[in-house]
Order: structure tokens, then C-alpha cells, then sequence
């Protein structure tokens, strides 16, 4: 009897502890949100069938079409969250778990066996500096060394609360790419910069793609900025790229909606034979070519200037 | 001497315990146990067949009246066939103002008294063990006999009435939880085992049980706290004459003493450590009346203990063999610590349980660490674990709240919480027979608190500690089972993930208490 009293004090004293923190969730919230940062542009059924764009245009666009501005600002958008989703997904789910190792001003995620590529190891670091900026490293070694190379890393200022401040990111692509490689989409990209400021609206978020240099797609920067105000609407502004289309290779996007979907978006043909050309087009909440109009010599226009919705704020 | 043979008798006999005494009394323990005890020794010892028997635990007076009457016409019809008849009245239980006291009824000494005086068996035994149930002998109508004048020379058989009672009209008659029951029952139980046979012919004649249980109850309570304890013996008979209580050698089963065996008192234990008759040796042969078993036996010499074992088998006599005894310190007694009490008294107890747990911390809304919660649940006691009054329980609770959690960077980060605690604890219980049982004692709990964040994908947290308290209440007994406890307790908890912090939490609640008595 004695004995077994003694082994359950033994058990229920090795059992004490946990991950009861409430500095964890200061640590943990500083690390950026993909559900703030995403850009968010109403949809609906209809919507999702792909629209053709420039190919549409060229046939001559009216009012009641399916608006191609949509559906270019939804593939930019598109490529915008995908880049959203890549970085944050693996961090998010990292934590999800409790920290493996807590300081006074640090808490560590890992290291965690690499699955992927056999003894290597991958980790997330969380550090608070003494101005309370908070400081993320997502960073992995190879098998074959200790040294850690970053894939991504951050930083976040709280203004308010954790669900306010600034912060930004960087995807250390030229740095990973030789330990974990790329797929086609990053082939020549070397770094994406990403800022946020989440402290007051519209929510903001920047994003700029820095190519390799010299790289045979002829590219040095692509930006994005996404804004989101509170009550849904929002703003995206995004270059498209057309390299087939010697008239309009490419276009500079200013997009912006309404919560119900209804949206304008102006265009301006960067390069190409009609560069400096602007056009304007407006759908509506059906996502329907509500008014189209090409600012060039002899360029189309269809409908009413006064069809096109007004979004207060962008 | 006179006596009336035991077999021509035909034998009637109520045996009536209550632990319960209405208002302005407190709660016997053993009331029952030495109705129980008297009524198995009747009828394996006495004569009485068992359809002759009523066994009434816990019945009003009505209830009790109405049995009396079925068996007095019983005895009435068996008078009337020529039979000669005995009616034995037991009763154990609370006495107070003249009446005896069922429960919440009340029957008055005087009306019982009249009603047995009256009745129709040959002779009535009345055998009360009550507080100041001398008053019964006290009374008109019968005459107080000295305890030792009881037996008679006459050779009429006697016709009339014989009252026992447990104490005299001015004395309390006392439980004793050493022997788990109360003195006279007890005395007067094994005497009819046999320890009375004073004239070693094989029975114990209601002299001989009323001497020998007057004697031990005697000196049993001399040195108690509530004084000596003086049982006494009326009678008004009609002729002389001894009634044969109990036949010990008839069954030819049980413990024979030999002559050889060294003199002293031995106590025949049985297999729960319960002490179930008591011999004084002397240089005579002696047959105690053991129901077939495996008793252990106890001789206590100045300096250390004598114990052996003996088997009682169906149907037959074993003789005590000392030399199969073995010396052994007091500390190895049989009868552990006080004996019988903790045997006899050892109980379990469930209990559910509501509560309110307010933590010692900052509300969570403040930076804090743990919320208060409300909690329900339930738990085991076992009563008089460690002797009287010392029990053990263990405990389950479940506890769940919501509230929001605001940190330096943080705020309104919403979350659910639960508690689980698991608890044992070693408590104190004064007046534990008591209708208001007040108690203390020590708990160590195993506290497993959880919160989940809603409306987020940080990771749910959990803290699992150790965690001592001390605990303190008081109990309400409702009746004889059922109590309602209200008790507080006060724990240390240890917080130690973010920080090393000293903190607390204090338990409020209400249980609603079951106890399973023997």
C-alpha cells in the first residue's frame, strides 16, 4: 500500500508542468496571420470560370460581358496569396504546438526533423527585443552542417496589441534555393519583400519581387500592394505581364471593389506598342462588364462612365 | 434449583434495534449490531425457531406494537393448546422522557410495561438497553431485586414478568466504539455464548446472563467517561423458578476451554478483527457457543499478547490448543489500535459534490494566469480509516469556464477553460455519529487545467500540477444515510512556465453525502 502510494505521488510529480503561457501568446500572435494578410476579393460561383482577358478585349468588350479586369485581378490576386500561403503555411502550423524551449525573451519552435530532406533539421525562432519589436526566423540546416540558412524571417512592431502594428518579411529565396530548391514560379526570383501595417485601415500589404539578375525572362521587380478596408472592400494593385501580346506586354493594374464584389479596375499598357495607353473597366456585383472604355485613338467604349461603382477610399 | 426445562417452553421473542432518537438525541452507532447480534444468538442458542422471531431495525412504535400483538396471539394460541410459552422482549435504542424512542415515535416505558405485564405468555423477558431504562424496574408493579438474588430454590415454575435493563434510572447507557456496541448488549451477548454458564452445566439461565452481564457491564464502564454503568433486574413472578436463556453444549459446536488451559481472560476474534465473546478462565472447563468459522484468540498477560487460531466446523466442538499459541507484542494485538471500533465503524461514504474554485490571481482580463470556475463532481470516503474519526476520500471534480485573456501584447484573446482535478485526502472528524459532524484535514489534489483560444490557431494550453491543501467543513446528517456537507478548502498552487509564481485557489462547495453502514 505504501509502495503504491509512493508510485502515484512519483507519477502525479513527474507530471506536473505544461505549457501554460501567457508570454507564448505574445510570441506566437507576433508571427503575421495569413487571414490579415491575404487579400480577400469577393467571389461567387459564376465567377470562378476562368475569363480571357486580353483575347476577349481584342474581339471588342461590351457592357454585360464577363469583366477580364476581373479575372486578371483575381489571378493576380491569386499569385499574391499563393505567395501568402507558401511562406506562412508551414509557420502556422509550426505554431500550432507549444514551444520547445522558452527564455525570458525568446521562445523556439524546434528543431524538428525535416522529412523531406534526411538529417536536416528546420526551426522557428521568436525573439522580443528590448523596444518590443519581435524578431521570427524561419531557418533550416542541412544534414551535413550545423549552420542554419533562413527561408524566411521577420519582424513585427505591435503599435496597440498583437493584432495591430507593423511588420515585415523576407523570402530568402537565393538563400534556400540551394538546400531545398524552387519550383519553375521562383526560378529567378532571389528575394520577395513583404510589409504590413495591420495597425489602421485600410490593412495594407506589400509585396516586391527581386529577380536574379540577368535572368532570361527579363524581369527585375514585380510589386503588389493589397489593401483591405473594414467593411470589405478593397484594393490591388499588380502588374500583369502579357510577353505574347507585342501591343500590351505589359499592364499596370489598379483595382479596387466593393464588399458585394462590384469593382472598377484601371489599366496602363507599360510596354508594348500601345504603351502609355490607359483603359478602364467596371463590372458589377455579377462581375458583368458594366463599362469598358480603351483611352487610345479609335480605342472601343461601351456603356455608361456613370454604370462604374465608386470605392470610397482607394 | 428450579428451572423451567428449556424445551417445554415454547419460545416467542422481538428484537428491536433503532439507532435513531428523534429530535434532541444523537445518533447510536450500534443499535442495530446488538439486535442483530441478540437476535442470532436466540435463535442458534435459545430455543426460538425463527418464524417465533421478529428482527425489527429501524420500525416505529407502531410498527413495534403491532408485531408484540401478532406474537401474543401467537402465544395466546399456543397457551391455548397447552403449550407453555416465553415471549422475550429485546429492545436497543434511545430512551428519553419516560419513552422509548423509534425514530421520530415514541413509545412510553409505562404503556410497554403494562402491555407485557398483561400479556399472555407464561413469562415475559424484557431486556432494554436504553439510557435510563432502570426506570422500568423502578416503576409500580414490579419489585427491584439486588443483582446477585435473582436465583430461587422454589421448584414452581415461574409465571410473570422479568425486566432487564441496561442501566439504572439515573445513568446513561453507554456505547463503547473499543467493542462496537453497547457494553450491556455485549456482556449480556457473550455471556449467552456460554461465558455466563457459572455452574458449568452447559446453559445460561437468565441468572446467570443477568450476573454475568451485570458484573462485566460493571467493570467495563468504571473507568469510562460517562461513570460506572448499573444494570438492573426486576421481576414479578408468580412461583419461582430460572428460565434456560441459551443451551451451548446442545449444538455440540463451538470452543471448548479445557480445564488445562491456563486461567485469564480470552477474546475469540473473528475474520474482520471483531472481538465476538470474551472468557474469563478460571480452573473449570468452559464451552463458548461459536457459529462455525475461523476465529482467531487473544490472552493478554502483563507483558505481551498470547494469539493463536482456532476452526469452528459445522457440528462440531474444537478444543483451544495453547500450545499452538505464539507470544506477541501489544503492538501486534489482533484487535487493532482501538479494536473493534475501527472494524466496526470503518464505513464508505459517496458524495456528490458542487463547488466554486476562486483562484488566488489576477483575473485573466488582468494579465492572470487561471480563472475561478465553477465544479462538479463526486467522491469516496472511508470513514474511521485510521481509527476513530480519521478517514481517507479521494476525489474527481470537473471544472469549465470562459473568459478572455489579455496580455502585455494581447487583448480580449477569447478562450474556454476546464479543470480536472483528482484528489485524495486524509481528514478529521469529530462527533462523527453526530447529527452536526464537523471535520478538517489535509487534500493533495492533481489539478489538469486546460484552456483552447477560439477564434485563432494558437495551440490549446494545459498545466498539470500537484497541489496540498487543507480543508475544513461541516456535516448535516439528514437521517441515518444521507448528509449535506459544506466544506471549504485552501490550496497552494505552483505556476511555473512563464515565471516561478506562488499562487492559490480556495474551494467553496455543497455535497450531498450517501453513507453504506454495516
Amino acid at each position: 500500500m505504501r509502495a503504491q502510494l509512493w508510485f502515484i505521488v512519483m507519477v502525479a510529480a513527474a507530471a506536473c508542468g505544461g505549457n501554460w503561457s501567457n508570454r507564448d501568446v505574445d510570441f506566437a500572435n507576433a508571427l503575421p496571420d495569413r487571414v490579415v494578410l491575404k487579400s480577400k476579393l469577393p467571389e461567387t460561383a459564376t465567377s470562378t470560370n476562368p475569363l480571357t482577358g486580353v483575347e476577349t478585349r481584342r474581339d471588342g468588350l461590351v457592357v454585360g460581358d464577363p469583366s477580364s479586369a476581373y479575372a486578371d485581378t483575381r489571378a493576380a490576386q491569386a499569385t499574391f496569396n499563393k505567395v501568402i500561403d507558401d511562406v506562412l503555411t508551414l509557420v502556422e502550423a509550426i505554431r500550432k504546438y507549444p514551444p520547445t524551449d522558452r527564455t525570458d525573451d525568446s521562445r523556439t519552435w524546434g528543431p524538428f526533423a525535416d522529412e523531406k530532406n534526411r538529417g536536416a533539421e528546420f526551426r522557428l525562432v521568436v525573439t522580443q527585443s528590448a523596444d518590443s519589436t519581435f524578431h521570427w526566423s524561419f531557418e533550416e540546416h542541412p544534414a551535413n552542417s550545423a549552420d542554419y540558412f533562413r527561408i524566411v524571417s521577420g519582424e513585427f512592431r505591435p503599435t496597440d496589441n498583437l493584432k495591430r502594428g507593423q511588420g515585415t518579411m523576407v523570402v530568402h529565396v537565393q538563400e534556400f534555393r540551394p538546400h531545398l530548391g524552387t519550383d519553375d514560379s521562383m526560378k529567378y526570383v532571389d528575394q520577395i519583400d513583404i510589409g504590413y501595417v495591420s495597425d489602421s485601415y485600410p490593412l495594407t500589404v506589400s509585396m516586391l519581387y527581386t529577380f536574379t539578375p540577368g535572368n532570361p525572362e527579363g524581369f527585375s521587380t514585380i510589386s503588389f500592394v493589397s489593401r483591405k478596408a473594414e467593411d470589405g472592400s478593397g484594393a490591388l494593385q499588380f502588374t500583369v505581364a502579357t510577353p505574347n501580346n507585342p501591343k500590351q506586354l505589359s499592364t499596370a493594374y489598379s483595382a479596387s471593389w466593393l464588399p458585394s464584389g462590384a469593382g472598377r479596375a484601371a489599366g496602363v499598357v507599360q510596354a508594348g506598342e500601345y504603351a502609355g495607353a490607359t483603359a478602364t473597366q467596371c463590372w458589377s456585383g455579377a462581375f458583368l462588364i458594366t463599362y469598358y472604355n480603351e483611352g487610345w485613338p479609335a480605342g472601343m467604349s461601351s456603356g455608361n462612365p456613370a454604370d462604374c461603382v465608386e470605392v470610397p477610399g482607394f | 434449583m428450579g428451572e423451567t426445562p428449556r424445551g417445554a417452553v415454547h419460545r416467542f421473542a422481538i428484537f428491536v434495534g433503532n439507532n435513531e432518537g428523534g429530535e434532541g438525541t444523537r445518533a447510536l452507532l450500534y443499535a442495530h449490531d446488538d439486535a442483530e447480534r441478540l437476535h442470532e444468538i436466540f435463535l442458534r442458542l435459545g430455543g426460538v425457531k425463527s418464524e417465533d422471531a421478529m428482527l425489527m431495525i429501524d420500525k416505529s412504535a407502531d410498527d413495534l406494537l403491532t408485531a408484540l400483538g401478532e406474537l401474543e396471539r401467537r402465544s395466546r394460541d399456543a397457551r391455548a393448546r397447552g403449550e407453555r410459552t416465553a415471549l422475550v422482549f429485546y429492545y436497543s435504542g434511545h430512551a428519553k422522557e419516560g419513552a422509548l424512542r423509534l425514530g421520530s415515535s415514541k413509545l412510553p416505558m409505562e404503556s410497554i410495561k403494562a402491555r407485557l405485564a398483561q400479556g399472555p405468555a407464561d413469562i415475559r423477558v424484557a431486556v432494554l438497553d436504553a439510557c435510563r431504562s432502570g426506570s422500568m424496574t423502578r416503576s409500580k408493579g414490579v419489585r427491584k431485586a439486588p443483582a446477585f438474588e435473582v436465583e430461587s430454590d422454589a421448584t414452581r415454575a415461574a409465571k410473570g414478568l422479568v425486566i432487564l435493563t441496561s442501566s439504572a434510572s439515573d445513568e446513561d447507557s453507554q456505547e463503547s466504539d473499543l467493542i462496537g456496541a453497547s457494553y450491556f448488549s455485549y456482556h449480556l451477548a457473550t455471556g449467552l455464548l456460554g461465558s455466563a454458564d457459572q455452574n458449568v452445566d452447559g446453559r445460561v439461565s437468565l441468572a446467570e446472563a443477568y450476573a454475568y452481564a451485570y458484573e462485566r457491564t460493571v467493570a467495563s464502564t468504571a473507568d469510562s467517561s460517562g461513570g460506572a454503568q448499573h444494570p438492573t433486574f426486576s421481576f414479578d413472578l408468580a412461583g419461582n423458578g430460572d428460565l434456560m436463556l441459551t443451551d451451548v453444549v446442545e449444538r455440540r459446536e463451538g470452543l471448548l476451554v479445557p480445564v488445562s488451559a491456563p486461567a485469564g481472560t480470552y477474546f475469540l476474534i473473528d475474520p474482520r478483527g471483531v472481538v465476538v465473546a470474551e472468557l474469563i478462565k478460571t480452573d473449570v472447563e468452559r464451552v463458548i457457543a461459536l457459529p462455525p468459522g475461523a476465529y482467531t484468540v487473544k490472552r493478554r498477560l502483563a507483558d505481551r499478547l498470547r494469539i493463536g487460531s482456532f476452526q469452528v466446523r459445522s457440528g462440531e466442538v474444537t478444543t483451544l490448543n495453547e500450545g499452538g499459541f505464539r507470544d506477541a507484542k501489544f503492538s501486534d494485538d489482533p484487535v487493532k489500535g482501538t479494536g473493534i471500533t475501527s472494524t466496526f465503524s470503518r464505513h464508505w461514504s459517496f458524495s456528490a459534490s458542487g463547488a466554486y474554485q476562486a483562484v488566488f490571481d489576477r483575473p485573466t482580463a488582468s494579465g492572470g494566469y487561471f480563472p475561478s470556475a465553477p465544479l462538479v463532481g463526486g467522491e469516496a470516503s472511508v470513514h474511521n480509516f485510521f481509527g476513530k474519526g480519521f478517514g481517507l476520500n479521494v476525489d474527481l471534480l470537473y471544472g469549465w469556464t470562459s473568459g478572455v485573456l489579455n496580455t502585455r501584447f494581447q487583448s480580449n484573446l477569447a478562450y474556454t477553460y476546464s479543470l480536472i482535478s483528482f484528489g485524495a485526502g486524509l481528514f478529521y472528524e469529530w462527533n462523527p455519529q453526530g447529527k452536526w459532524v464537523p471535520f478538517t484535514g489535509v487534500h493533495l489534489a492533481v489539478n489538469v487545467m486546460s484552456r483552447t483560444f477560439t477564434g485563432t490557431t494558437l495551440p490549446t494550453q494545459s498545466f498539470t500540477t500537484m497541489s496540498p491543501g487543507l480543508s475544513g467543513g461541516l456535516k448535516y446528517r439528514l437521517s441515518a444515510s444521507f448528509g449535506v456537507l459544506a466544506r471549504a478548502r485552501v490550496h497552494y498552487l505552483l505556476y511555473n512556465v512563464d515565471e516561478t509564481r506562488s499562487l492559490g485557489y480556495a474551494e467553496v462547495g455543497l455535497l450531498l453525502d450517501y453513507e453504506f453502514r454495516e
